[in-house]
This record gives C-alpha cells, sequence and structure tokens, in this order.
C-alpha cells in the first residue's frame, strides 16, 4: 500500500515546477566566445571546475573554467587531439577524461592535471567510442559506443592506472558510499 | 669472456633490455589498455543496445532500449544489479540524456513528452519528479548532475545557439 501512496503523492509532485531555484547562464571566458556555441558542459564533483565544448580555430575545443569566477585554464597538451568531444571530470577536477581524435583516429585520454601527464587509452575490442563518462574518483570509465553495429556502454576499471581523486575531508581508502539502498 | 666487449650473457642481456624498451616505447605510444569491470560488462550487453552513461560513486545510469523503447536505467556497478526507478520512465516519453549523484538518489533527465522537451530531477527515496523550467526559454538537450548532487548543467539551445545553463539545488 505505501509505494502506492508514495507514487500517488509522486504524480502530484510532477508538474509542480522549481522553486526558487538560483540558476545562472555559464559566462564565456572573455568576449571571443560571445556569440559561439557551447555544449557538452561538464562540472568536477563539487562544482569549483566547469569544462565545455566551444569552437577553437575552426575545431571543436574544450574550455576549462574555474567557477564561479570564469577564469579559464589552458588546457595545450590536448591541442593536437583536436577536435574534442564528450570531456568528464573527477572530484576536484584533477582528472579530466575526453575524446579526442589522433590521425583520424578516436582516442580516449586522460589527463592528470596535478602532474600535466597525458594517458592515452587503448580500448580493447573493437568499441568506437562516441561518449564517455569518468567515475568522480576515477576509479572507473564508462564508454558508450559502437561495436560490431552494435550500440552499447562498456565500463573500464583504472584503479590500477591512476591515484583516486577523492572529496574534500575523505581519506584515501573510503568508499563514496550509496546512501541509498 | 669476449675479449675487450661484453660477454655472451651480457649481450643477451642488453638485447633482453633493448628489446623490452622498445615494446615499452611501442606500448606507450599506443596507449595504456584498461581492464572492463567483469562481470559488469555481461550485464551490460544483456541491456540491450545502450548510450549515454554517468557514472558516480557506485552508480551507473544509462539510456538503454529495450523491446523498441528507450528508457533510464540505473545499476549499481558493484553487484551489477539495476535497481528500480519508479515513475521515472513513462511509456510516451523519449529519454535523451540522464545524469546521476555519488550517492544515486537525484537522477537528472531530459525527455520528450507530447512534443515538448523537459528538464526534470527525479529523487528516488520519494520516488518524485520535479520538472525544473528553463529560464530564459529554451531546449534543453543535454544534462549532467554534479556528482555531489547539488548542481545541474544544461545544454540548452536558445536563440539559435547552444548555450550552458548552471541550475543550482537546494
Amino acid at each position: 500500500m505505501k509505494p502506492l501512496v508514495l507514487v500517488a503523492i509522486n504524480l502530484l509532485v510532477v508538474g509542480c515546477g522549481d522553486l526558487g531555484l538560483y540558476r545562472r547562464r555559464a559566462g564565456p571566458a572573455g568576449l571571443a566566445f560571445g556569440g559561439q556555441d557551447r555544449e557538452q558542459p561538464a562540472l568536477s564533483g563539487q562544482g569549483e571546475w566547469l569544462v565545455s565544448v566551444v569552437e577553437r580555430h575552426g575545431r571543436q575545443s574544450l574550455m576549462m573554467q574555474a567557477q564561479p569566477s570564469g577564469q579559464e585554464v589552458p588546457l595545450p597538451s590536448l591541442r593536437r587531439f583536436e577536435p574534442h568531444d564528450s570531456p568528464s571530470l573527477s572530484w576536484n577536477g584533477r582528472y579530466l577524461a575526453l575524446l579526442g581524435k589522433q590521425g583520424g583516429r578516436s582516442r580516449v585520454l586522460i589527463l592528470d592535471r596535478a602532474s600535466g601527464r597525458l594517458l592515452p587509452l587503448q580500448l580493447p575490442g573493437d568499441l568506437q567510442p562516441e561518449q564517455l563518462s569518468l567515475a568522480p574518483d576515477g576509479r572507473r570509465l564508462a564508454l558508450a559506443g559502437i561495436t560490431r553495429g552494435r550500440r552499447l556502454v562498456q565500463v573500464f576499471d583504472l584503479a590500477k592506472m591512476i591515484e583516486p581523486d577523492l572529496p574534500r575531508g575523505l581519506a584515501i581508502g573510503t568508499m563514496v558510499n550509496p546512501k541509498v539502498p | 669472456m669476449i675479449k675487450g666487449g661484453w660477454s655472451r650473457k651480457g649481450l643477451r642481456l642488453g638485447l633482453f633490455a633493448g628489446g623490452m624498451g622498445a615494446l615499452a616505447n611501442l606500448t606507450g605510444c599506443m596507449g595504456t589498455v584498461p581492464q572492463p569491470v567483469f562481470p559488469l560488462d555481461r550485464r551490460l550487453e544483456e541491456l540491450g543496445p545502450s548510450r549515454d552513461p554517468s557514472l558516480a560513486g557506485p552508480w551507473l545510469a544509462l539510456i538503454s532500449n529495450r523491446g523498441g523503447r528507450d528508457q533510464v536505467v540505473l545499476l549499481n556497478v558493484e553487484d551489477q544489479r539495476p535497481v528500480p526507478l519508479p515513475g521515472l520512465n513513462r511509456p510516451n516519453a523519449q529519454p535523451l540524456s540522464v545524469g546521476v549523484e555519488a550517492k544515486g538518489d537525484r537522477l537528472a533527465l531530459v525527455r520528450q513528452l507530447e512534443g515538448r522537451t523537459e528538464l526534470l530531477l527525479y529523487r528516488r527515496r520519494l520516488m518524485s519528479s520535479q520538472l525544473i523550467a528553463i529560464n530564459p526559454p529554451g531546449v534543453p538537450r543535454r544534462v549532467m548532475l554534479r556528482a555531489d548532487g547539488r548542481e545541474l548543467a544544461v545544454e540548452v539551445s536558445r536563440d539559435g545557439q547552444w548555450q550552458v545553463d548552471l541550475i543550482e539545488i537546494p
């Protein structure tokens, strides 16, 4: 009976609209991007960093900004992998995962902003990646793409490749436990 | 001992080390090979065609096509089990983009329903959906929910341009 009551409440709640949400337009970094498209936004775990895709020198390129100042952080090591696609950030913005291109081939890249190290991933099998999502702690990476004519999602273990990037106040080895069963 | 040179053993060792170095260089150029998470991959194959993944904490949200209909699926990566999302997947709705927070309670969704494209926030604990208006008016396409569940980054078509709206959630 209880689930039915909750579903009924749910139906009542849908359509109430938002109540006093604070919203803002993500400002471009400088006037140069004022009239341009800005796509595929991704925030770090606690919102200190925003990365999105803009068009620069005729190619899709990542723009990473501190929030809320909008101060842009250059990403020169990624330039040779343009056009960029599908960015994703870890908790503190230490890791930036993205899809890039090199010699016409799609590449999955992880930039460690703490060390400046760029880690290109070689995917097993024949998955052609189209989208990605990096787990906030950097332990896993989900890729969506096409393999053998089929669209699917695969998850990869990165725990042995990169250190975890945990939310502030959590010791290394601490899991971010699910609170909801 | 070869006079004035290396021993045979030393030469072999040198060649072996050189070979391994060349192999390491080659691997470095090609990239590091990550391992798929087993047996999650089998579970994902069973789901059918899938796209738009969102990973946070132990949770993986994605859009999967079952029986010709796209729907949002939330899986716990640790035990590979999908969890129920009552009230979220409506038969006449087309999900476009989904995001999940690390606690797995809040999901953000862009969907098409009855000719409209709408943004909503779903709370699993309450089994409730809250529509979030796009203001100034625009059409959402992609949504990303911050891992702590406190903010949405939304790709919005407005005035003939793609823009990014940031919406804080109390």
